[in-house]
């Protein structure tokens, strides 16, 4: 594992959530990219570094804030067992297929994160509506993290 | 081009990326919503609904301290503490904080009130030496009972989206209208009864779908007062 890249792409990605901060909240975070990141990670990558993504996302909103843990964790790791498991069922390494298994993870995680701050369950209109932001952060991020496979010695990204 | 070159290009142009995100988030960031605050007030204020509400400039700390020490509930249940408070961007996107410059040493605990001059700002969250966490009012997290005008009591929550909130229960027959100023209903021990929460934006129908908009200047750096609840002791 080229740990230098590794540790660049991780802090440009929260860097870029940051940047992206009052855009992440008309969009209820559903297109948030440390989700979008990680949900990379999960398609075809490693367990430990997956958990290391997953660590370093949870720490990074744990500490400064005034999330709970369970606010932080429940929905990233919805969004990890969703695209495991319909990694099963679907070609994670297909460009375009791939965004069956990614768009509905993440539109379950905002879910869940959205019952565990609000304490309600959003509309059905709300999941639509949020269907084709996914889509289009996804668009965005995936190619630009694809093309920086190569620095990320052990990524097993035949793309 | 080789390979690695095209990930360096690409690691390249995501920070400019995102750098442009910093310098435009000025513009996208809702200075909208503060109009339509204003155009609220100006409605509110021609139905003679309000009357202490009229000033939206932040007050300095003497001011703020002024205006509250003449309210009626200061002389019972809360003493009043000043502070200022910064704008604070939590990690978590959802979330909207704040940070005040005072905390624990001065007796500041988690769930104490917190006031501007337009009423209600947040509740703190965590404290420390030297420093609090305001959760704000459009907070998705943030719950306080309300009264309408007639003293019907419902619930409202901060969010869905940043300076709003919503009525999430209805107790009573609650009936919105726009425009309507939405005041503390006292319940709970957070914040006395009659401090404005905010105005009525729009109805819609389900009744949690209606918009209420808190005050305009929730993640502006202001003074603000902090509601310690007195006990027996200091009372008497």
């Amino acid at each position: 594992m080229k740990v230098g890249w590794f540790t660049i792409i991780l802090v440009l990605t929260i860097f870029t959530t940051g940047a992206f901060r009052p855009l992440m909240v008309k969009t209820a975070a559903v297109a948030d990219p440390l989700l979008i990141l990680l949900v990379w990670f999960a398609l075809v990558d490693r367990w430990p570094r997956i958990v290391v993504v997953l660590s370093v996302i949870c720490i990074y909103r744990l500490y400064g804030g005034i999330s709970t843990p369970l606010e932080v964790l429940a929905p990233l790791l919805l969004v990890l067992i969703a695209v495991r498991g319909l990694r099963q069922l679907l070609d994670p390494y297909h460009p375009w297929k791939r965004f069956q298994i990614v768009i509905p993870a993440l539109l379950l995680g905002a879910v869940l994160q959205e019952f565990v701050l609000a304490g309600n369950l959003p509309t059905i209109s709300f999941v639509f509506q949020s269907c084709w932001v996914v889509a289009l952060f996804v668009a965005l991020l995936f190619p630009v993290l694809d093309l920086t496979t190569p620095l990320l010695r052990s990524a097993r990204f035949p793309l | 081009m080789k390979r690695i070159e095209r990930a360096y290009w690409a690691i390249g142009c995501w920070l400019v990326l995102a750098l442009i995100g910093y310098g435009l988030q000025p513009l996208v960031s809702s200075s909208g919503s503060v109009d339509v605050h204003r155009q609220l007030l100006e409605q509110a204020l021609q139905h003679s609904l309000i009357s202490e509400t009229e000033e939206l400039a932040i007050l300095d700390r003497q001011g703020l301290l002024d205006r509250f020490l003449s309210a009626n509930f200061v002389g019972s249940l809360f003493q009043l503490v000043p502070a200022r408070m910064s704008p604070h961007n939590d990690p978590h996107p959802r979330r909207s904080v704040a940070r005040l410059d005072r905390g624990s040493e001065t007796g500041l605990t988690a769930g104490m009130g917190v006031i501007g001059a337009a009423g209600v700002i947040g509740k703190i969250i965590s404290t420390g030496p030297g420093w609090s966490l305001v959760q704000l009012a459009d907070d998705p997290a943030f719950v306080i009972p309300f009264i309408d005008e007639d003293g019907r009591l419902a619930i409202y929550a901060g969010g869905p989206d940043r300076g709003q909130g919503h009525p999430r229960l209805r107790i009573d027959p609650v009936k919105l209208d726009k425009s309507m100023v939405v005041r503390t209903h006292g319940g709970g021990g957070t914040f006395p009864e009659g401090l404005v929460v905010g105005i009525v934006s729009e109805v819609r129908i389900p009744f949690r779908d209606t918009v209420i908009r808190p005050t305009s200047t929730l993640h502006q750096g202001q003074e603000v007062l902090i509601l310690t609840p007195m006990t027996r002791l200091d009372t008497r």
